[in-house]
């Protein structure tokens, strides 16, 4: 059997994504302090990555009719902010690991990579600073509004999960889990790239609720996927593998465990939460792969993935069934199922 | 030719509509079991998919979903779903309650938009010269567009569109520009919140005569099936939407109809 979506989506991830590098490199100072400030500000954004956020910002763009002017400009804002919450989550998440290569805090220290962070986000206002002044009036504020909105809601999502590494007895749950990710993934990861292509597209405000259904159903889908590939991926994968497992990070699939522990587990499960990252032992993360593997909750959670991703594609169905057929339309859609068929 | 193959027509790979969640995702019939009752959208479905149909018919909890894979998948999707509500309604709470100035008047958003409204209206002749010209530039600078703007007829530009509805019952209209256009194109209008989905297709743009805004006559057949029907208006060089319209066909009383 042959899948044409992922063609489809290969081919505009390539092609929206080496426009965005080239908008991104305007945007980035090539001056002076460039050793401690100006060359690790361009690092991630030149390790490559999916460009799937900017990509699903300019298709939503152009298939409501926007210039692909604006719209790049629009995605490339929404990358440079997207790789300087990337800095931050390596150093609060202490990963060691990012695209293959060691983190930015790992190669240069936490301040420089901290400050080198806080300047990525400031420059990500710079290319939607320039949409906005051609922009009607009209449109001006909601572009903003949503801007602070999205900031406002990854920062929670990512205070919800640091809160639950800081304090080992608190118990997430399934819900617990669904509200972090709509607050720490979806919005940035497709919420926000979705109503800010469409507002550019078709040049008016969009209703207050447009696109959080389907943003939050194939957000919610792709990063559970995410952390099945966090599992499996070996290699392949540009994180350290089941490195969620040693930072004892809350997924579906640890929550699950979390809930069929007998007593005799329960306290080498406790003493694996309680445990720093550097104290945890190959053992424990063997063990609780392991007890994931038995109850199948790694199966689950794929299935509740792919769940997800069939209330995206119906959200799609509704959202953009008056839009005539288009290559970026079919790449919205296509996106939802290849989010099953990476391997990274 | 000698003794050419003969074509054969080719086996189809399945034999019903692939219209599930598993299906979509490339997933075996085999694995469907009990999803194979499950409807479309356009079928009358539930958008979101099998398990939605009837909140009633369905009350298990993730706790017996255990023995029904297939249950855990609804179950969790229709949790997932009410959790997202819950969080638009948050969201337009908190909304509303940053827009709260220090003076105590009121910048929720629909007041925002009030204010640039009588900005808009205040500044209407700059505003829309302004538009015009952002319009055509963005038409030069596009260089995948079909038709490049001509400078000439730059003031041509279609912001605003008439309507005219010949109708047995009551409906309700409404226009929705995204932008303006040299000239627009409406599509059939159609509803799938009816059952089974229907169309209005007697829809049609006169453009009228020049320096006079144009109007888009609708006809809506008797007996036309209550409910929303939004139909795209597409503009005719590039194809792109510049609009949406929408119209609501009401419930027509016995009364209604000629006298």
């Amino acid at each position: 059997m042959t899948y044409h979506g992922v063609d489809t989506v290969s081919v505009v991830l390539d092609e929206y994504g080496a426009m965005v590098r080239d908008v991104m490199a305007d945007y980035l100072p090539k001056q002076e302090p460039r050793k401690y400030l100006y060359d690790p500000v361009a690092d991630y954004p030149s390790r490559g990555g999916k460009m799937m956020r900017p990509s699903l910002c300019i298709a939503t763009a152009r298939a409501f009719g926007a210039e692909p002017e604006r719209a790049v400009r629009a995605a490339a804002a929404i990358e440079m902010l997207h790789n300087s919450l990337l800095i931050h989550d390596d150093i609060e998440d202490e990963s060691e690991e990012r695209r293959g290569k060691p983190t930015l805090h790992a190669m240069h220290g936490i301040p420089i990579a901290l400050n080198a962070g806080d300047m990525l986000a400031m420059l990500s206002i710079r290319p939607l600073l320039e949409n906005v002044y051609d922009a009607s009036p009209w449109l001006s504020i909601p572009i903003i509004q949503d801007m602070e909105r999205m900031a406002r809601e990854s920062a929670e999502g990512q205070a919800l999960e640091l809160g639950w590494r800081r304090d080992p007895d608190q118990r997430p749950t399934r819900d617990d889990y669904l509200i972090m990710v709509l607050k720490k993934t979806c919005w940035l990861a497709a919420i926000y790239p979705c109503r800010l292509g469409a507002m550019l597209g078709k040049r008016s405000k969009i209703t207050n609720d447009a696109f959080i259904r389907f943003g939050f159903f194939f957000g919610a889908a792709f990063q559970i996927q995410d952390d099945v590939l966090n599992l499996n991926g070996g290699l392949t994968y540009g994180k350290e593998s089941c490195g969620d497992l040693w930072e004892a990070k809350w997924t579906l699939m640890l929550i699950d465990v979390a809930q069929s522990l007998t007593e005799a587990e329960r306290p080498r499960f406790e003493a694996y939460l309680r445990n720093s990252r550097e104290t945890r032992t190959e053992e424990d993360v063997a063990w609780v792969l392991d007890l994931m593997n038995r109850i199948g909750a790694i199966e689950n959670a794929q299935m509740f993935a792919r769940g997800l991703a069939g209330a995206a594609l119906g959200e799609f169905s509704t959202l953009l069934s008056d839009l005539p057929d288009s290559r970026d339309k079919r790449f919205i859609r296509d996106l939802i199922t290849w989010t099953f068929r990476r391997d990274h | 030719m000698d003794n050419p193959e003969r074509i054969k027509r080719p086996q189809p790979e399945r034999t019903k509509p692939n219209r599930n969640v598993l299906g979509a995702l490339g997933q075996s019939d085999a694995m469907l079991g009990s999803l194979d009752a499950a409807q479309s959208p356009i079928d009358g479905g539930h958008p979101l998919g099998p398990g939605f149909s009837d909140p009633v018919q369905k009350s298990a909890t993730y706790g017996n979903a255990g023995s029904d894979p297939f249950g855990l998948i609804d179950e969790g999707v229709r949790a997932a779903s009410d959790l997202v509500d819950a969080h638009i309604r948050q969201g337009e709470e908190t909304a509303k309650s940053l827009g709260k100035s220090a003076a105590g008047i009121s910048l929720a958003q629909t007041d925002v938009s009030g204010l640039l409204t009588g900005l808009v209206r205040a500044y209407s002749d700059v505003a829309s010269v302004w538009v015009d010209i952002v319009g055509s530039l963005a038409h030069r600078i596009d260089g995948t567009g079909a038709a490049k703007a001509d400078p000439t007829q730059t003031q041509g530009l279609i912001s605003t569109i008439g309507l005219s509805i010949t109708s047995a019952g009551s409906v309700e209209t409404g226009i929705e520009m995204f932008r303006p256009a040299m000239d627009v194109r409406p599509q059939p209008l159609v509803s799938t919140s009816v059952t089974p989905p229907a169309q209005i297709t007697d829809v049609a743009f006169d453009a009228g005569q020049p320096g006079t805004a144009g109007k888009i006559r609708v006809t809506v057949p008797k007996g036309q099936t209550p409910g929303v029907y939004h139909g795209l208006l597409l503009s005719a060089s590039d194809q792109t939407p510049v609009g949406v319209l929408t119209l609501r066909v009401l419930g027509q009383t016995p009364q209604e109809g000629p006298a």
